[in-house]
C-alpha cells in the first residue's frame, strides 16, 4: 500500500508540470503570446503547492482510514471464528510469553547486571605477564601514569581487595573489604544510598579511617539502621567512621565494606607492588580493543623506562559485564535464546497451518471481495493485518504467562545461588522487554501470515466463484507447503526434545554422582579463623587438632573431617602452580596448575572417594613429620603414566616462590568439584596439620539425624574459642551436605526445569500441528476416500494410504532434525559435566516420543475417515 | 441514522467534482488536462474547475478503486498518466447519478414550491 502511494506521488510533480504546459500550449493556439499564455495557465491551475499538498493528504488519511477498516474487519473475522482465534492466540501466547520472560531474565543478569548508566562501557584493567600468560595486579605508580596519559577513558579508578577482622563492639568475624580511590563510584556511575562516598582528602595516609557499607552488610550487621551513618565500626583494632551505605542493586565490588585507598608517598611510588585492579569508563565510541592497544603502548614505554619492575608486563582489559556474571551466563542466555526462537517458530508454523486450512474456505469470501474491486495487494494487506492482530492478542496473553514464568524463576532459584548472580533479584518485565515482546509479536504475525495470505489471495477468481466453493481441492503447492511446515516443526521439536533430554539426563547424572557421597547424613559447617589470633600456622593447627578431637567425642558422630571445599560445591580449593621433581620443568614461570586443598585424615573415607594407591593421611602426619601429599588420579596418570607416583616428589609454587618438596603418599579417585567443568581439575591434597588454612569446612557424618548434632557442635566450638563465628546462621539453619550440594546444583536443576518446560511446549505445539494438518488433509480427501471405498477399497488400505503421508513427513522431519540436534548436544556437552553429545537415550527417546505422537496424530483422523460410510460421504458431497 | 444521512448528503455536495470526473471518464481514458478541459467544455464553460483541485480528487478516486491510473504516451508523444474508469467506478457512477437526480429534484421542489402539490 505504501509502495503504491509512493509510486502515485512520484509521478505527480511531472504530471502537474505537463498539465500546465498543455494548457499553455492551448492558450498559444488560441493566439496568446507565450508569456501571457503561461500566466493564464498558471492562474487557471491555481496554487500548485496547495494542490500537491492536498493530493498527498488524500493518501495519508485514506491510508490510515483503511488500516482502521482492516483492523475492525480483522477483529470481526476473529470473533466469527472463535475456535481458530483461540487456537492461534494460545499457540502464539505460549511462544511469545516464553520469549518475553527469557528476554527479561537475560536483560537483568547480563545487560544490566549492575544498574548503572554506562555499564556497557565499564572495563576492568589488570596487568598481564606476557611470558606466563597470566594476569596480575597493577602498581599505583603505573595507574597514575595511565591516568595522566591514556586518552581512551573518561575516568580511571583503582581498587584493592583487603580483609579485616572485625574487633570491638558487635559480632567478631572476617569482613571482606575493598580499598578504593576517591573517584571510584564516580567512574562506576553510582551514588550512595545513604550518606556520601569518599573525598580526596580521605585518601591521605592516616586520614582514611572512614567506611562505606554495602547494602547487604548494612542490613545484616546494622539491621538497616537509618542512623548508621556517623556510627563507627572497629576493624583490625582501628575505629572507622561510617560515612555512607551503597544502594542495594550495586553488587559490584562484591564486598562488605569499602574504605579509602590511603597510601604513603613511598607506596605510591612503588612500581613493584602489583596489587590493584583498575576500573575504567571508556569514552563513547572507543572500543575495548582500541583502549587495550593504547594501554599496551603505554605499558611498553613503562617497561623500557623501568625494566626492573615492568619488564614483560602488559595490560589485559575485560568488560565488567563479562567479569560479573561470567561468560557462562552469556552462553546460557544464547542457548535459551535459540531454544526459545525455535519454540516461537514452531508456534508460528502452527498458526500458519491453521490459516492455510482456513484460507481455503475463505477463498470464496476473498474472491467476492476481489470481484468487487479489491486488488490483490489490498487483500493480502487485510489478511496480514488480521494475522498481526492475532499475534498481538497472543502477545497480550504471552505477557501474562511471562509474569508467571518470571515469578517461578525468581522463586525457584535457591537463595544461595541467586545471591551470586548479580541482577537475579531485579528480574522484571522492563519497558525494554515490552518493546521486545511487541516487536516479536509483529514479526510472528508477519511470519505466520505471509504465506497463507499470498496463497489465499492467488488470483483464481473465476474458478473459485464458479465452483461455488464446493470441491475445494487445494493445489499441489498448498499440500507441499503444509507438508514442509510439518517437517520443519518436527525437526525443531526434535532439537528441543533432545536438548531437554540431555539436560535432564545431565541433572540425573549429577544427582546420581552426589549420592556416592551419601550426603544426607552429613552435617556441614564452616569456620573462619580471625588472623589477629590465628596468624601463626601452629596456632591454626592447634585449633584444628582440638576441634577434630572434641567433635569426634560427640555421641553419634561417626566420621569427622575438615577440608577446604566439598565435592560439587562449584567452588574449588586454591589454585596453585605445581612442579613435579625430575619432570624437566625448568622455568618456574610456566608451570601446570592444580587445585590445592588441606584435609584432615578420614576425608576420603567420609566422602567415599576411593583410595587408588598408597595410604590416606594419618594423625602421624604432623607439622614435625615428613611433608606429604596425596594427588588425584588424573594428575597421577598425567605425570606418572607408568605408575610410580607413590614416593615421588612434588611441590607447590606460590607467586613464583616454590614451597617445600612434598612426598606423594597416596593417589585417590578424581572428584568433581564443579558441574560446569568438563574435565575435573588436577588436585593436590595436603594434611591439615602441615598446611593449616585460615578457614575450613567441617563435616560430621551421623546415622541418626545429623541436624540434631548442631547444638553440640556449637557448644564444642565455643569451648575452644568463644568468639569464633561458625557459619552465620547455623543455629537457625543447620545444613546437611546434601542441602549444600543441592543449592550449588540448583542452577542446573532450574535450567533443566526450564528446558523441560520448553521441550514440553514444543512437543505439544508440534503434535497439535501434525494433528491439524492430518485432520485437514483427511477432511479434504473425504470425497476421494468415499469413491475409493465405494469401489471396493478396504478401510485398512484407506487407513494405510492416509498414514503413509504422516509417516513420510515424520521421516523427513526426523532426518533433518537429527544433525541439528547433534549440534546443540555438542554445545551442551561443553557447558555441563555429565552431558554427552552422543547420548543414545536422549536422542532415541526424543525421536521415539515424537514419532509416536506424530503417528497418533495422523492415526486418529485417518481412522475416522476409514470408518465413514462411503455412501454418506458421496451424498454429502 | 439521520447523522449518517446528513453526512452522505454533504459528501454528495463535496463529491460533485468526483461525479463529474467519473462521468468524463465514462467516455474513455484521459489524462488530467483532458479531464479538466472536458468538464469545462461539456458544461459550456459554466463550471470553471480550478484545475489544481482536480488532482486531489483524482487520487481520492484511485484510492477508492473507482478509477485506475496507468502510464502511457499522450497524443503528442509525451509521457502522461492516463485515468480509466474501473467497473467499481462505473457502478458508483450509476448510483451517484441516481442520488444526484433525486437530490436536485428535491432542491428544485424546495426552491420552486409553487409547482408543488399542497396537501396539508
Amino acid at each position: 500500500m505504501k509502495w503504491r502511494r509512493k509510486r502515485m506521488l512520484e509521478a505527480l510533480d511531472e504530471e502537474i508540470r505537463a498539465h500546465i504546459e498543455r494548457e499553455m500550449q492551448q492558450n498559444i493556439e488560441r493566439g496568446m503570446k507565450p508569456e501571457q499564455a503561461r500566466r493564464a495557465a498558471m492562474l487557471k491551475f491555481g496554487n500548485v503547492a496547495l494542490a500537491r499538498e492536498d493530493t498527498r493528504a488524500v493518501w495519508t488519511i485514506l491510508w490510515l482510514e483503511e488500516l482502521w477498516q482492516d483492523v475492525r474487519y480483522a477483529a470481526r473475522q476473529l470473533r466469527r471464528n472463535p475456535a481458530f482465534a483461540f487456537a492461534a492466540i494460545v499457540a502464539l501466547a505460549v511462544g511469545i510469553g516464553a520469549n518475553a520472560a527469557n528476554f527479561s531474565i537475560f536483560d537483568a543478569i547480563v545487560w544490566h547486571a549492575i544498574p548503572v548508566r554506562d555499564f556497557g562501557r565499564l572495563v576492568l584493567i589488570n596487568g598481564w605477564r606476557k611470558k606466563t600468560r597470566s594476569w596480575t595486579g597493577v602498581s599505583y605508580a603505573d595507574y597514575l601514569d595511565w591516568q595522566s596519559h591514556a586518552r581512551s577513558f573518561e575516568g580511571l579508578a583503582a581498587l584493592r581487595y583487603r580483609q579485616f577482622d572485625r574487633t570491638g563492639e558487635g559480632p567478631a568475624g572476617m569482613v571482606a573489604a575493598v580499598a578504593i580511590t576517591p573517584d571510584f563510584y564516580q567512574v562506576l556511575g553510582a551514588r550512595p544510598f545513604l550518606g556520601r562516598s569518599f573525598s580526596s582528602g580521605e585518601s591521605r595516609p592516616g586520614r582514611g579511617h572512614v567506611a562505606l557499607l554495602s547494602y547487604r552488610y548494612w542490613q545484616s550487621e546494622f539491621a538497616g539502621d537509618p542512623h548508621a551513618v556517623g556510627r563507627t565500626i572497629e576493624l583490625d583494632h582501628a575505629a572507622y567512621t561510617i560515612v555512607g551505605v551503597m544502594p542495594r542493586a550495586i553488587e559490584y565490588p562484591h564486598t562488605d565494606i569499602c574504605v579509602p585507598l590511603a597510601l604513603s608517598p613511598a607506596e605510591r611510588a612503588d612500581r613493584s607492588a602489583h596489587n590493584l585492579t583498575v576500573l575504567g569508563l571508556l569514552k563513547p565510541g572507543v572500543s575495548m580493543a582500541q583502549a587495550q592497544a593504547e594501554l599496551r603502548t603505554l605499558a611498553a614505554g613503562l617497561a623500557k623506562s623501568f625494566p626492573e619492575s615492568n619488564r614483560g608486563l602488559s595490560v589485559l582489559l575485560r568488560s565488567l559485564r563479562v567479569y560479573i556474571n561470567g561468560n557462562l551466563s552469556y552462553y546460557w542466555g544464547l542457548m535459551f535464546a535459540v531454544a526459545l526462537g525455535l519454540v516461537l517458530l514452531i508456534a508460528c508454523a502452527n498458526v500458519t497451518n491453521l490459516q492455510l486450512a482456513r484460507g481455503t474456505s475463505r477463498r470464496r469470501e476473498i474472491a467476492v471481495r476481489a470481484s468487487l474491486g479489491a486488488t490483490r495487494r489490498r487483500v493480502v494487506r487485510q489478511l496480514m493485518v488480521e494475522s498481526i492482530l492475532t499475534a498481538l492478542l497472543g502477545a497480550a496473553g504471552g505477557l501474562l504467562l511471562a509474569v508467571i514464568w518470571i515469578h517461578l524463576a525468581a522463586a525457584g532459584m535457591p537463595r544461595a545461588v541467586a545471591q551470586l548472580i548479580s541482577g537475579w533479584n531485579r528480574i522484571r518485565l522492563s519497558p525494554l522487554a515490552l518493546a521486545f515482546t511487541m516487536s516479536i509479536a509483529v514479526a510472528a504475525g508477519i511470519v505466520s501470515g505471509i504465506l497463507p495470505a499470498l496463497y489465499a489471495s492467488k488470483p483464481d477468481l473465476i474458478g473459485t466463484l464458479k465452483e461455488g466453493g464446493r470441491t475445494q481441492t487445494p493445489g499441489r503447492a498448498h499440500r507441499w507447503l503444509q507438508g514442509a511446515l510439518v517437517v520443519a516443526q518436527m525437526a525443531m521439536a526434535l532439537v528441543l526434545l533432545v536438548g531437554t533430554g540431555l539436560l535432564v539426563d545431565g541433572f540425573q547424572d549429577m544427582l546420581a554422582r552426589q549420592k556416592q557421597f551419601a550426603p544426607s547424613s552429613v552435617l556441614l559447617f564452616h569456620v573462619a579463623l580471625p588472623k589477629a589470633r590465628y596468624n601463626q600456622s601452629d596456632e591454626r593447627a592447634a585449633f584444628y587438632e582440638q576441634a577434630l578431637q572434641k567433635l569426634r567425642a560427640i555421641p553419634g558422630a561417626r566420621f569427622v573431617s575438615a577440608f577446604t571445599t566439598f565435592p560439587m560445591s562449584n567452588g574449588g580449593g586454591v589454585g596453585r602452580d605445581f612442579q613435579v621433581a625430575g619432570n624437566n620443568q625448568r622455568s618456574l614461570k610456566s608451570l601446570p596448575w592444580a587445585d590445592a586443598q588441606s584435609i584432615s585424615p578420614g576425608f576420603f573415607a567420609m566422602m567415599h572417594v576411593p583410595l587408588v594407591a598408597g595410604r590416606d593421611f594419618t594423625s602421624a602426619d604432623s607439622a614435625a613429620s615428613l611433608p606429604v601429599a596425596i594427588v588425584s588420579r588424573n594428575l597421577a596418570r598425567r605425570y606418572w603414566p607408568q605408575g610410580g607416583a607413590i614416593g615421588s616428589q612434588i611441590r607447590l609454587v606460590r607467586s613464583g616462590k616454590p614451597g617445600r618438596w612434598l612426598t606423594v603418599v597416596g593417589v585417590v579417585g578424581t572428584v568433581l568439584w564443579d558441574w560446569t567443568d568438563q574435565t575435573p581439575e588436577n588436585a593436590i591434597f595436603r594434611p591439615l596439620q602441615q598446611a593449616p588454612p585460615s578457614d575450613s569446612f567441617f563435616a560430621i557424618r551421623s546415622s541418626a539425624g545429623p541436624i540434631s548434632l548442631a547444638p553440640s557442635v556449637r557448644q564444642v566450638v565455643a569451648t575452644i574459642d568463644p568468639d569464633l563465628p561458625v557459619t552465620g546462621d547455623m543455629e537457625r539453619h543447620p545444613e546437611t551436605l546434601r542441602q549444600a550440594i543441592h543449592d550449588s546444583m540448583g542452577g542446573i536443576g532450574l535450567i533443566a526445569g526450564f528446558m523441560s518446560a520448553l521441550g514440553l511446549i514444543a512437543f505439544g505445539l508440534a503434535a497439535t500441528g501434525v494433528y491439524s494438518v492430518m485432520a485437514y488433509s483427511v477432511a479434504e480427501r473425504r470425497h476421494e476416500i468415499g469413491v475409493r471405498m465405494s469401489l471396493g477399497a478396504s478401510s485398512a488400505s484407506v487407513l494405510g494410504l492416509l498414514l503413509r503421508r504422516g509417516a513420510r513427513l515424520l521421516g523427513i522431519g526426523l532426518a533433518l532434525g537429527l544433525p541439528l540436534a547433534y549440534g546443540l548436544a555438542r554445545v551442551l556437552a561443553r557447558l555441563i559435566v555429565g552431558v554427552k553429545a552422543t547420548d543414545p537415550i536422549a536422542f532415541g527417546s526424543a525421536a521415539v516420543v515424537l514419532a509416536a505422537a506424530a503417528l497418533l496424530a495422523s492415526y486418529v483422523p485417518a481412522r475416522q475417515a476409514a470408518r465413514v460410510d462411503p455412501v454418506q460421504t458421496l451424498r454429502f458431497e | 441514522m439521520s447523522t449518517q444521512e446528513r453526512k452522505k448528503r454533504l459528501e454528495l455536495l463535496q463529491g460533485t467534482l468526483d461525479l463529474l470526473i467519473l462521468r468524463t471518464l465514462l467516455l474513455g481514458p484521459a489524462h488530467g488536462h483532458q479531464v479538466a478541459r472536458a468538464i469545462e467544455v461539456n458544461s459550456d464553460d459554466v463550471l470553471q474547475v480550478e484545475q489544481g483541485s482536480l488532482y486531489p480528487a483524482l487520487h481520492r478516486l484511485i484510492k477508492r478503486g473507482w478509477i485506475s491510473a496507468e502510464k502511457g504516451v499522450s497524443e503528442n508523444n509525451r509521457r502522461a498518466m492516463f485515468y480509466r474508469l474501473t467497473p467499481k467506478g462505473r457502478r458508483q457512477l450509476v448510483a451517484e447519478t441516481g442520488k444526484w437526480d433525486r437530490f436536485s429534484q428535491a432542491i428544485a421542489r424546495i426552491l420552486r414550491p409553487a409547482r408543488q402539490e399542497s396537501k396539508s
